[in-house]
């Protein structure tokens, strides 16, 4: 199966947007930018665009998949400082991926970001570090990534 | 002993057996129609029984003791007819032309006295065979419109009569041919005692052959009523029931529910005999047997009821057979059938009806238990649609909402940051703060159709609230300066940390929003008595006394609320309730008009509360 990964895109070296990141100077991550990408997991292609312009403009390195099942796939290639997992996904969903990723006896920091209201449960339920509740404002997204990404590979 | 001499004990010995029969249940039952069988089989006792007795002590065999037994013969034919008259009309003329011949008979043997004349004989058999005949066919067309073990018994009793008749006819050849009369005898003997053990099964049956004859109708109901739960309604359950009733009886047959709200049996179906609601402890033979829990027969509804003799009249109901339907303690109705005329065997009937009204008792509870248990099937498939909705709806609701709210803060810094975009960055604050409005009032529709459906999540863990209230103040406090805190440390309550931020920001928002810029909005938190107290206080435009009772209802808006001034759509105050609610607190509001609005909310503290 090849679907999803060239065409959502790895992306290591394009920088950020034209007028760079929306809070570039505030923050930079040079060197994680370059090694260890944020895999982002959501079945809305506009929730993935919306997030790749603003964590690249941040200086993150981002790899997308829009289930659970491109997201394992993802893994097979790349160690992600940490992973944004939307819940409810077509073809394997939120639980299904965690569930998989401890069979493969791997471990992320996951945030789970989902519009239900149950999403303090569902992420205590899989054993994420953290939540964020759809619609956020994206300072609130980038201070819980940065209380929860993994630096140079080892945990936060 | 001869065999004929056999045939005569045997048949003697019937005859007091059926009469001992019929005597015993006319002494527990008075009716006109077990008086009459007694006197009938009382005669034919006493008649077979007289010869060997009046041998027995030598009691002379004079004139006026064959007189008063040949009239008491000659009774019998009025006996028959008169039992028949208490099952069936009997035509006016039939009955004067019986009772002409009684009159006749008892003429002819008084005045001629005994022997009679063969002429005299004849006339007198011709009377007894005509009569016995016509009873028979009676019965017959009787067994015809009954049905079942009724229907056997008819059958039995025409056959008795016929072969009474018959008997008769056949004593009277001796007198035409008096050479045969060891072979008349003999036949006779044989006659009356297959009469006799026809009336036996007619008249007395025992209880096995009564089950055999009850059986195939029996049946043919439990296997129609196996399938009648599954009917698409009540009524058509009742109809069925009804139904098969009436084609046990050979009668109509009505079946009343008990209706404990209205205190009334509701028959749908009354035959014109019932009115569609008959009142419980009412004189109405329904309710009287409902009262009593016991089934009963009414052989003459009109004297039984005379208040309602008209209705029965006029709905052709002579009598009436009454069983309760009840399911254990719990009563459910009653089962009545109407016949025009009395039912040959009412006591059969009788218990054929509580029967039948077993197994209606029996369908009618399956049905309610299909219905409750569809009912709460239905109950939680709409519950769980609402709920599939509301996720629904808050995941595609907040999906473009996520987008359209960060994309416009993404834009919203770039704006800012570029010289050539600066002139624009207010209006794409305005899309952010829109969009953050608009996620706002999606989040509290959702949240107020979760409070309504008792499904808010709400996650209690220990967390201090003066925590949550000063993080809710500082982020109002950004753009106004009016807002007063006065806090406590350390109020640890078992508590969700958002639902209270959203509490508090929604009671501060409400004092913001209600009172003037340059008035104070003071919030306040403490630990009362154990609890938590949080308080907001304005001085703004307050409630009416009217609004108070109404102030945390859903969509409500005070009546002194500009709603074009002031935006909303009433569920803040509604959510504050259902947040409360879900911590076991209190909230509650004091008010008055012009002066300001203090609201209160108060939450359990967590254990170590009386000690601070």
């Amino acid at each position: 199966m090849t679907f999803g990964f060239e065409r959502a895109g790895l992306s290591p070296d394009v920088p950020g947007t034209p007028h760079g990141g929306a809070h570039a100077g505030a923050r930079s991550h040079p060197t994680e930018a370059a090694g260890t990408p944020i895999l982002v997991v959501d079945d809305d292609p506009e929730i993935l665009a919306m997030l790749r312009d603003f964590l690249e403009g941040e200086g993150f390195a981002i790899r997308t998949a829009t289930n659970g099942a491109e997201a394992l796939q993802a893994l097979d290639q790349v160690a992600p400082a940490l992973i944004l997992l939307d819940m409810r996904m077509p073809v394997l969903d939120g639980w299904g991926f965690a569930a998989r990723l401890r069979e493969r006896q791997q471990a992320y920091p996951i945030i789970v970001m989902t519009a239900a209201q149950s999403a303090q449960r569902w992420a205590e339920e899989i054993g994420a570090n953290g939540f964020i509740a759809k619609p956020f404002d994206v300072d609130e997204l980038l201070q819980t990534i940065e209380r929860h990404r993994r630096r140079n590979g080892r945990p936060n | 002993m001869t065999a004929l001499q056999l045939i005569q004990g045997l048949n003697n010995a019937l005859f007091v057996l059926i009469f001992g029969l019929v005597a015993v249940v006319a002494y527990r039952r008075r009716t006109r129609v077990t008086l009459d069988t007694a006197l009938f089989f009382g005669a034919l006792a006493f008649l077979v029984v007289e010869g060997p007795i009046a041998q027995l002590i030598g009691f002379p065999g004079g004139g006026v003791t064959t007189a008063i037994i040949a009239l008491l013969v000659m009774a019998l034919p009025y006996l028959m007819l008169r039992l028949l008259t208490d099952f069936t009309s009997v035509p006016l003329l039939v009955r004067s032309l019986t009772l002409g011949g009684l009159i006749a008979a008892a003429i002819v043997i008084v005045t001629t006295g005994t022997p009679l004349d063969p002429v005299a004989a004849l006339f007198l058999i011709g009377y007894f065979v005509a009569v016995a005949l016509y009873t028979a066919l009676a019965f017959i067309r009787l067994s015809a419109r009954s049905s079942g073990v009724t229907r056997r018994r008819t059958q039995a009793v025409a056959a008795g009569m016929g072969l009474f008749g018959l008997a008769i006819l056949v004593a009277g050849g001796s007198i035409v041919a008096p050479a045969a009369s060891g072979f008349v005898s003999g036949a006779t003997q044989v006659l009356a005692l297959a009469a006799a053990g026809s009336w036996l099964l007619g008249f007395a049956p025992p209880g096995r052959l009564r089950r055999y004859w009850q059986e195939p109708e029996l049946r043919a109901f439990l296997e129609r009523a196996s399938t009648l739960p599954r009917l698409p309604t009540t009524d058509a359950i009742l109809r069925e029931l009804e139904r098969g009733a009436g084609d046990s009886f050979g009668a109509r047959a009505a079946i009343g529910l008990y209706d404990p709200n209205a205190r009334a049996l509701r028959f749908d179906n009354g035959h014109g005999a019932l009115p569609p609601s008959v009142p419980e402890g009412s004189r109405f033979l329904a309710a009287r047997v409902f009262a009593a829990q016991e089934a009963q027969f009414f052989p003459d509804a009109a004297r039984a009821h005379p208040e309602q003799a008209r209705a029965y009249r006029a709905a052709g109901v002579g009598a009436v057979l009454v069983a309760p339907i009840s399911a254990g303690e719990r009563r459910i109705g009653i089962l009545e059938a109407f016949a025009e005329q009395q039912p040959v065997f009412s006591s059969d009937d009788l218990a054929l009806a509580q029967l039948l009204a077993d197994q209606a008792a029996v369908v009618l509870e399956s049905r309610a238990l299909i219905d409750e248990a569809a009912r709460v099937k239905a109950q939680e498939e709409a519950a769980k649609l609402k709920e599939d909705f509301l996720s629904a709806a808050a995941h595609d609701l907040k999906t473009p909402l996520t987008t359209l709210l960060g994309q416009a803060q993404i834009l919203e810094v770039r704006f800012g940051r570029d010289q050539t975009l600066a002139q624009h960055q207010p209006a794409v604050a305005r899309v952010a703060r829109e969009a953050r409005r608009l996620s706002t009032l999606v989040d509290d529709l959702l949240d107020a159709s979760r409070i309504e459906e008792g499904k808010l999540e709400v996650r209690r863990e220990p967390a201090d609230v003066a925590v949550v209230v000063r993080q809710v103040v500082e982020r109002h406090r950004a753009g106004k300066q009016r807002i007063v805190l006065d806090a406590h440390d350390r109020l640890t309550g078992s508590v969700d940390r958002r639902r209270i931020d959203q509490l508090v920001d929604n009671l501060v928002e409400n004092g913001l929003k209600y009172s003037a810029d340059d008035t104070p909005v003071e919030v306040r938190a403490w630990r009362d008595d154990g609890e938590i107290h949080i308080s907001v206080r304005d001085h703004g435009i307050g409630f009416p006394m009217t609004d108070l009772p109404h102030v945390f209802d859903r969509f409500h808006r005070a009546a002194n609320v500009d709603a074009r001034r002031y935006a909303g759509i009433g569920l803040g105050l509604y959510i504050c309730r259902g947040i409360v609610a879900q911590h076991a607190g209190r909230i509650w509001v004091e008010s008055t008009v012009g002066a300001g609005s203090t609201f209160h909310v108060t939450l359990p503290g967590a254990g170590d509360g009386k000690l601070n």
